[in-house]
């Protein structure tokens, strides 16, 4: 195989890459799922794969983004902020070029397309791509990938080099404006997958299934409806099978076939009416991911806060959340430029009670600690469930943070645990989400 | 301003859930309990101020009451009265005020009346509801306990204070509060059944907070050169302090005791001239039993860290080196919070003119302190050290 060497060439390639799976797991066997916690979405699961891309990159990746392309299965609102909500969140200029694509679990892969045509095209220079799916609980799972997409050269990329499809009119597991999920009859979206999914294999890569299978070029990744009858037609079996993930399954197709293929490879995408064949180049070292080791018959592990939505004591259509967002949505302080000392939040507190100055500069507070004191508290105003723990906590650079818990054993909670703040989501009356931080684990993260 | 006014007269009402009054018979019903305990007696056109303390407001929080809803209360619009809300404080610093209006040389004669009626609703749409206001994430899901358990929960882990020295403060305030005929719980408990009540915030039992309480309590000052027109045995107001602190958590500066405290404690000392060690009696905010452990520091009465053992000793009992809510506290005696003030007041002024009854002190100083501590995350304090001598 060979591996594009020269310098120059600057086809629009990933360079980069984030991936997070909550931690909660439904169902067994054939049915385990990956769940998201009450207080997550398909925001906060964007955010977190985006922070994972700038844990493993470093922040610089992201410096110069000039486009965002989410892509959901479905908007949690239409004409809602949620763009404006990612973008704030990770810090990005107001001015970055924003884009929301929401459909179908192809959508993942049309947005990413959809940024690579725009780098090609000279219309961006740089776009984060992110794909986020909250799962159902029952058969897709939750999960987001971040992808960054440039022109290539200097670091092993990713490159998607043609995709073929073949659809038909199919009603599968389709969900109504309410998000009821009506599901397909099974074994004829077998027999329909499995079908299309020969016929294209066949057309890119010129070989039958058997063929295939006897010359080990079969695809690297299956993933969505009917994975494995896919698999199966184009001659894999089902380890190269990636559970449905929704808009995200795709995606993390692509880097499951980077991760065992070098070089060019396919993977495979399907809904109950598309199949598609992406044709892929991976360079040693490349970004890839490989789902880590866990056996579906693990005992499972539910999600550990309920879906809640209890008035808040502001609306979110309150100016006040427009003044609040920055120092909500990453923890932005305000250092006084007199004397150092940095004051919080920024909106309620104009002056500083160091030396009483008004002059101040942005200033990021510190994520990670240890918890200084806590309480679980058992008698909560309607709409907030039957208990909830609430942290205060030590953090590394000296300051303090107050938050409830997310994803925490609160039997286990004890002053000294190291925790980590993580954007959730909180819900007010009516539906309406807002985002802050919430104390997470800090062994639990990834 | 020590000893420049005088308390001499004072009166509080049953504390309780009073169904059957509103804000303004309770204020009303305290007002002429005061104005009767009045030694000589006196006329309402002495009254030359009012006061009124008041924090959740009336009709289920549907009115913002101002000093209007006092003066018609008590039959005397026209008065010229201010509302006063400083939270849990409220009552305390509607005093603090009046007294200040008397010393300052403008009035003579000022009356001031804490009142509040929280059960006009159940306790789901009420109590808890007042945990739905304040900042909607740094405050998210706050209640009452949520404001004050953190720093029992870190008093524990720092000096090792326990449950059961907890459950103790409890089990005095309603062996107290079965002496006080005004007070909302009165019956005998054991520390097994405040370990064994339901959790409500942890480190917090049933029996480990205070009940949600209606009720008035009021007070009548006056400049302490012309108190022998009103009584023989005036009370002097002879320390005041009103202190606030970082309200957030995360801008606090401990988490063991509230700097407010010992700021008003500080405040209120130094103009009274007297340290803990001269105090014969204490009325404290109470509002959870681990409050009181640790108002014991905050206000010297022992050192940092000592409050647990200062309840396990007896110290604070009523027969004890320095009684402690005598009156049976917020714990059981009851907190109507713009009353609690007041009613702190109503119950010092008893025991410095020693006609407590069966809940009298021994006095050796004849000095006595007050303390409220509260507000939204609990941002402020007042404290006040009263006394039986003008010297």
């Amino acid at each position: 195989m060979t591996t594009d060497q020269e310098p120059a060439n600057r086809e629009p390639a990933i360079v980069g890459y984030g991936v997070y799976r909550p931690r909660f797991r439904l169902g067994a066997g054939r049915r385990r799922v990956t769940v998201r916690n009450g207080d997550e979405d398909a925001l906060t699961l964007a955010v977190e794969s985006a922070q994972d891309l700038i844990a493993r990159h470093g922040r610089d990746l992201v410096g110069d983004l000039d486009g965002i392309v989410l892509a959901v299965g479905r908007p949690e609102l239409t004409d809602g902020p949620q763009p404006e909500m990612i973008r704030e969140a990770l810090g990005l200029d107001p001015h970055v070029r924003i884009s929301t694509t929401a459909g179908d679990a192809l959508a993942g892969l049309a947005a990413l397309q959809s940024a690579i045509d725009a780098v090609a095209a000279g219309r961006s220079q740089r776009v984060l791509v992110l794909a986020s799916e909250p799962g159902d609980g029952a058969r897709v799972s939750a999960a987001a990938v971040a992808l960054l997409v440039t022109r290539g050269g200097e670091t092993p990329s990713l490159r998607l080099l043609e995709q073929s499809a073949l659809g038909d009119v199919v009603y599968g597991n389709w969900s109504d404006a309410e998000g009821t999920r009506h599901p397909g009859d099974g074994r004829y979206l077998e027999h329909r997958v499995a079908d299309s999914a020969a016929r294209t294999w066949l057309a890119v890569t010129g070989e039958d299934a058997d063929l295939a299978a006897a010359g080990s070029r079969v695809p690297a990744a299956v993933t969505g409806v009917a994975a494995t009858a896919a698999a199966r037609a184009c001659g894999a079996g089902a380890g190269v099978v990636v559970p449905d993930h929704g808009v995200a399954g795709p995606l993390l197709a692509l880097l499951k076939g980077s991760a065992t293929n070098s070089g060019t490879a396919h993977i495979v995408a399907t809904t109950a009416g598309r199949v598609v064949v992406v044709t892929m180049r991976s360079e040693p070292g490349a970004p890839c991911w490989l789902p880590p080791d866990e056996s579906p018959d693990d005992p499972p592990r539910p999600p550990t806060e309920a879906e809640s939505s209890p008035p808040l004591s502001l609306p979110t259509s309150s100016p006040f959340f427009r003044r609040a967002a920055r120092e909500l949505l990453r923890l932005e302080g305000a250092r006084c430029r007199g004397c150092g000392h940095v004051m919080f939040p920024p909106s309620q507190r104009p002056v500083c009670s160091g030396c009483g100055s008004f002059d101040f500069e942005p200033a990021a507070l510190s994520r990670t600690g240890s918890v200084y004191s806590f309480v679980v508290n058992r008698f909560l105003p309607r709409g907030f469930g039957d208990q909830m723990a609430l942290v205060l906590g030590d953090m590394d650079d000296g300051s303090r943070y107050w938050a409830p818990t997310s994803g925490v054993d609160t039997a286990r909670l004890a002053i000294g645990a190291p925790v980590e703040l993580r954007l959730r989501r909180f819900t007010g009356h009516g539906g309406a989400p807002t985002y802050a931080m919430k104390f997470v684990s800090r062994e639990a993260v990834r | 301003m020590r000893n420049k006014v005088a308390v001499v007269g004072a009166g509080m009402t049953v504390f309780g859930e009073h169904f059957d009054s509103g804000l303004e018979q309770l204020a009303a019903r305290a007002y002429r309990t005061a104005m009767d305990s009045v030694d000589k007696g006196i006329e309402p056109d002495r009254l030359q101020v009012g006061f009124f303390a008041n924090v959740m407001g009336s009709l289920a929080g549907n009115e913002i009451p101002s000093g209007a809803t006092l003066a018609n209360a008590i039959g005397l619009p026209g008065l010229p009265v201010s509302r006063v809300e400083n939270g849990c404080p409220s009552g305390s610093d509607a005093i603090r005020l009046a007294a200040l209006s008397v010393a300052s040389g403008v009035y003579d004669v000022a009356v001031v009346v804490g009142a509040e009626k929280l059960r006009e609703l159940p306790t789901s749409e009420s109590l808890l509801e007042s945990g739905r206001v304040g900042h909607p994430i740094l405050s998210y899901a706050n209640t009452a306990a949520t404001i004050f358990a953190p720093q029992t929960m870190r008093h524990m882990y720092e000096f090792g204070t326990t449950r059961e020295q907890l459950a103790m403060v409890a089990v005095k305030a309603a062996a107290n509060a079965g002496l006080n005929d005004n007070a909302q719980r009165r019956t005998p408990i054991t520390v097994d059944d405040v370990l064994n009540s339901p959790l409500v915030c942890t480190p917090f039992n049933v029996l480990d907070c205070c009940p949600q309480s209606d009720g008035a309590a009021a007070v009548i000052l006056c400049r302490a050169d012309i108190a022998s027109r009103y009584t023989d045995k005036p009370v002097y107001i002879s320390g005041l302090g009103l202190a606030t602190e970082a309200l957030y958590y995360h801008e606090k500066t401990r988490m063991t005791g509230w700097d407010s405290t010992v700021l008003a404690a500080k405040r209120a000392y130094e103009m009274a001239g007297v340290s803990a060690r001269d105090i014969d009696v204490v009325e404290l905010h109470d509002c959870f039993t681990g409050t009181e452990i640790i108002t014991y520091e905050d206000l010297g009465l022992c050192d940092e860290g000592q409050g647990g053992k200062l309840v396990e000793s007896g110290a604070t009992a009523l027969t004890g080196r320095i009684p402690v809510n005598p009156s049976g506290g917020l714990l059981a005696k009851g907190h109507p919070i713009g009353a609690t003030g007041v009613a702190q007041y109503v119950e010092l002024y008893h025991q410095l003119r020693e006609e407590a009854g069966e809940r009298q002190v021994a006095l050796r100083t004849g000095k006595a302190v007050q303390h409220n501590v509260g507000g939204y995350s609990v941002g402020i304090s007042v404290v006040s050290v009263l006394s039986r001598d003008p010297g």
